[in-house]
Formats: structure tokens, sequence, C-alpha cells
């Protein structure tokens, strides 16, 4: 839930809200159901946008291995699981504490950030047809934070440090 | 050709397990902190190792970092068992298939997030045999008496020694070249083979510099 939100049913016992706060309450409230809506619409149509975006990929990248393209995909959509439930509780702070630091590490292990996104691009694409405006400024601040994980980096690929069987 | 369904086959899509906010979990009315798989966590209080370390002191004295050591190597062992049973359960790949990167990844995000401080990982020396580990804010080098005149991250380096071993199942020792509780900047580890890490031992207790201490070791 929104951490400011939340902090306020911790403190009953210090005073009543105040004006602004009630009204913030307020606003997440009446967002709810569209949030709802949104989170609904997202998850049910996982595979029918997601599939073109993987059709598309392997043509684009005809000489990349499955494998990795397959890591990139899977990042993909768990991204955006992470931004739905985000929007949902229209918490700005739940991307960094679940995803956003993994993702970024995984993106330089893998050296997938063409992929990644490639993907990314063509997700916003996808789902930018198919919601309304409202529905994208909901979405819209999770989906930049993601893109701000695309720097190109160098690719770890010191073949002495394959696997851990390798060590020693 | 790439089946997205296919991709969904599995329960979940695997991300980042040792994330804190999912990975700690509580039961207030039960009185529980567990982790994510429902196995019971303990949380320690700096008092109580500050009096580890002060009653070891009084009952052992010298040979308080060996006790110590011992108590991190059985530690270790089982702390070895639940990283390899969870992250091979979560990410479906046993543990010596998966990327070095990928797998320090995992242990880094474990350290931090049972509240062991930030864990790095060197690998200057591995071709040479030897694994840097680098660890800052330890909870055990901040609670140690003031007066240790050597590096007191003893525990620490039993469990890095027994999950190293355990890991490429050979015999491996751990030392400890650097300690914040001495002013340095981090806790500095050295993995190897026990006979090859004998001749830092004397060095330590001089307190050598970390990098006079591997020039010799490689030499």
């Amino acid at each position: 839930m929104k951490p400011v939100i939340e902090s306020l049913f911790h403190d009953a016992e210090t005073c009543y809200l105040k004006s602004d706060e009630i009204v913030e309450v307020s606003q997440y409230m009446s967002s709810l159901k569209e949030r709802t809506r949104l989170y609904r619409t997202i998850r049910d149509e996982e595979i029918t946008w997601m599939q073109p975006i993987a059709d598309d990929l392997e043509q684009c990248f005809p000489t990349e291995q499955i494998d990795r393209l397959e890591t990139s995909l899977r990042n993909a959509m768990l991204s955006m699981r992470h931004c739905a439930m985000a929007m949902l509780m229209d918490d700005p702070t739940y991307l960094e504490g679940h995803f956003l630091t993994w993702f970024q590490e995984s993106i330089e292990i893998h050296g997938t950030s063409d992929l990644d996104n490639h993907i990314h691009n063509a997700l916003r694409k996808q789902i930018s047809q198919v919601l309304n405006t409202s529905q994208m400024s909901l979405l819209t601040p999770f989906l930049h934070k993601i893109e701000s994980s695309f720097k190109p980096t160098d690719v770890i690929n010191d073949d002495s440090l394959l696997t851990v069987a390798g060590l020693f | 050709m790439i089946s997205i369904a296919d991709l969904l086959v599995q329960p979940r899509l695997p991300g980042s397990y040792y994330s804190s906010q999912a990975y700690v979990q509580g039961d207030l009315e039960m009185g529980l902190l567990e982790n994510r798989r429902g196995d019971r966590l303990l949380a320690i209080p700096s008092p109580l190792i500050e009096a580890i370390y002060s009653g070891l002191q009084r009952e052992t004295g010298q040979a308080a970092g060996m006790v110590l050591f011992n108590c991190g190597r059985w530690w270790g062992k089982n702390f070895y068992t639940r990283f390899r049973d969870e992250v091979t359960d979560y990410y479906e790949k046993p543990l010596v298939d998966m990327s070095m990167a990928e797998f320090l990844h995992c242990l880094k995000d474990c350290w931090a997030t049972y509240g062991w401080g930030k864990l790095e990982f060197d690998q200057m020396y591995h071709q040479r045999g030897f694994i840097i580990l680098r660890t800052t804010n330890s909870a055990f080098a901040n609670s140690a008496p003031a007066d240790y005149k050597v590096p007191v991250c003893s525990l620490e380096s039993g469990v890095l020694s027994a999950f190293f071993s355990q890991l490429v199942g050979r015999d491996l020792h751990t030392i400890q070249t650097t300690c914040e509780s001495l002013g340095d900047t981090c806790n500095t580890f050295i993995v190897g083979t026990r006979s090859r890490l004998d001749a830092a031992e004397s060095m330590i207790e001089k307190r050598d510099s970390h990098e006079s201490i591997m020039t010799v070791l490689c030499a």
C-alpha cells in the first residue's frame, strides 16, 4: 500500500487525520476501482501481449541464443507483474524494494540490455494501443523506473568463472 | 518458435528470492519470524554478540577466536545446506550449474538480507587458488571488544570456510586480513586450502597489510 497512507494507519493513537491526509486517503480509495480494473487487464492479457513480441524478437535477433531470448522475455513479464502490483498499491517505493536492484544486476550479468530494451519498447507500444490515457498515466511512472535499468553494459564473459563447478 | 504459454508453465517467474521485503516474514500473533519458505528465523541482538565475545574472552582467553571459528564452521555447514536448498528450489537449477555471477548475486543478497552486511567478491586471485571476499557493516566486527588487536570476525571466517568447502567439495580454510574493528574500511577474507594459508597466520598477528600477505601467498 502507498507508504504515506500505511504510515497514517499506525498513527491513530497520536491524533485524527488532518484534512489533507484524509484527501490523500480519499484519492487513493477513489482510484482503487480503476487500478483494480487495470491490474485485471494486465493479468488477463499477459500472454496475448507477449506472444507477438516473442515472435518479433526472434526475427529481430535471429542469431541470438534461444535461452537468452527466453530469459529476457521472462524478465519482461516479471517486470510487468511488479509494475502492476506497484500500480495497484500506488507504491512508488515497491519496485526498488522488490525488483529493481535484482533486475539491474541480472541485466548486467547476462548482458541483455539490448534485448530487454527492445522487448520493453515493444511492450510499451503494445499496451499504449490497448490502454486508455488514464490507465497509461497510472502505469507510466513504474514503466519509467524499469526503463532506467537499461544501460548498455559489458557482458561478464570470463570463462574461468563460468559456473560454480569451475571454482578451484 | 518461443511459446509464452510454455514459459509460464512453472508456478513462478523467478526473480529476487532474497529480496528483504519478500524474504523476511512474520506472524506476530504466533510470535514467529520466518523466511518465505516458512523456516523459522532467529534475530540476534547486539548485546548478545557482545556478551559472546566477552564471555569467550573470559573463559577461553586467546582461544576465543578459534572457538568462534569452529562455531562458524558448524553454522556455515547448515547455512550452505539451507542456501543450496532454497536457491535450487526457487531457480530450479542445481547450484553447481549456476554461473558464478548468478551464484554471487544470490549470495550477496542473502548475506545482506540476513543482516550480515554487504558482501563483495574479488576474483583477482581466483586463478592463483584464492577467493577474496570483502564485507562491510559486519555486526560481529561492530560488536567486538575494542581491545582485540587482531581481526575479530572469526565466526564469519568459519561460516565462509564451511560454505565454500561444501560448495566446491574440498576442505578449505579462511583467514581474515583486514577488519572494521581495527579501523579498516572493510573486512577482507581469503579462502583457500589450509596448507597455502598457513604462511599468512603470523603475518596477520603482525598486522601486515592485505597486499603484502597476498604477495607472500602467491609467491
